[in-house]
């Protein structure tokens, strides 16, 4: 099966890390991790990509971040850690309701029974 | 646990800085840019370190799985709201052949022009004039914007247009002494500095240029 990346992804990237962080917080190379494991291997991202889109989703109100205490040996580099806020909350709800219509009105026109 | 020296450290913390140098934004918002990424790289370097590659090749892969410096750059950009990208592409351009001292005099002067004219926009008599004021400014700023090198010529044009409503308001004043102008005067005398200031800024680029 071809593995999914580039634009494809990047589309619903911000839909995916609000599901992601919807399991609990995490740092950015954690969120990497749930994808890659929720994708079976088959979503490829360049790993830079994902903090540009953190960024828009914390400006948005949708994700809140704090720094971490300590570095664990990162010679003072903290990671952050995401949070999904009440807004990112009902948001990720009405991004589920939506790709759940979306992908039903596809596979009805792909002939694929739901 | 594989430890990062002090020249990897630089190696890594150099990857970074060439992905959020580029960046126009607040200072504090690259520093959490620049905190997160090399907090990152790191952590990809330790993950790649530990199935056995060697230093260099471990940093070499980290940098591969964040991706290209210029993509990441233009999508961080993105990120950042549009007023501060717009003031800090102002201040921190670096083919803008003023000093970072005269873009922030230059900033406040648009700020302050800003305010004043919303002053005298919201006078009903100046309703009118105050709108010429704002076409034929925005037409002049656009024009250096994509001809830096007749700045000068356009600074001339805002130091006449300035001095034309500085007389009227100036003449008006010794005629009723009346304090109506005055917004009008302040506007008239900001557009005159302003348009010193494109004069100096158009002889600074033909000088570049010609160097």
């Amino acid at each position: 099966m071809a593995s999914i990346g580039g634009d494809t992804l990047r589309g619903h990237l911000e839909m995916l890390i609000l599901a992601t962080l919807g399991r609990g917080e995490a740092h950015g190379l954690e969120i990497l991790r749930r994808l890659e494991a929720g994708g079976c291997g088959l979503l490829r991202l360049k790993e830079g990509s994902l903090y540009p889109a953190l960024y828009r989703l914390e400006a948005a109100g949708q994700i809140a971040a704090t720094w971490e205490k300590e570095t664990h040996g990162r010679r003072g580099a903290r990671r952050r850690i995401y949070r999904l806020t009440a807004k990112g909350g009902r948001r990720l709800k009405e991004v589920r309701g939506e790709f759940e219509q979306f992908v039903s009105v596809v596979w009805g026109i792909l002939g694929v029974p739901t | 646990m594989n430890d990062v020296d002090d020249e990897l450290l630089r190696e890594l913390r150099g990857r970074v800085r060439r992905v959020v140098g580029p960046v126009a934004a607040s200072g504090p918002r690259k520093r959490v840019m620049e905190e997160e990424l090399l907090a990152h790289l790191i952590d990809v370097y330790q993950e790649e370190a530990c199935v056995g590659a060697g230093v260099g090749a471990s940093a070499e892969a980290a940098g591969r799985r964040l991706g290209d410096v210029a993509e990441l750059s233009r999508q961080l950009q993105a990120s950042v709201p549009l007023i501060e990208r717009v003031v800090f592409t102002w201040l921190g351009g670096k083919d803008n052949p003023m000093s970072r001292f005269w873009r922030i005099v230059g900033g406040i002067w648009g700020v302050a022009a800003l305010v004043t004219w919303a002053f005298v926009f919201a006078m009903r008599e100046f309703r009118v004039p105050s709108m010429v004021v704002l076409v034929v400014g925005v037409g002049l700023v656009a024009l250096c914007w994509a001809r830096p090198r007749v700045s000068w010529l356009v600074g001339c044009l805002g130091v006449l247009f300035g001095t034309s409503m500085i007389l009227p308001a100036l003449a008006k004043y010794a005629k009723d002494h009346a304090a109506t102008g005055f917004p009008l005067l302040v506007l008239g005398a900001l557009i005159v500095v302003g348009g010193l200031g494109y004069v100096a800024y158009g002889v600074a680029v033909r000088r570049v240029r010609t160097a």
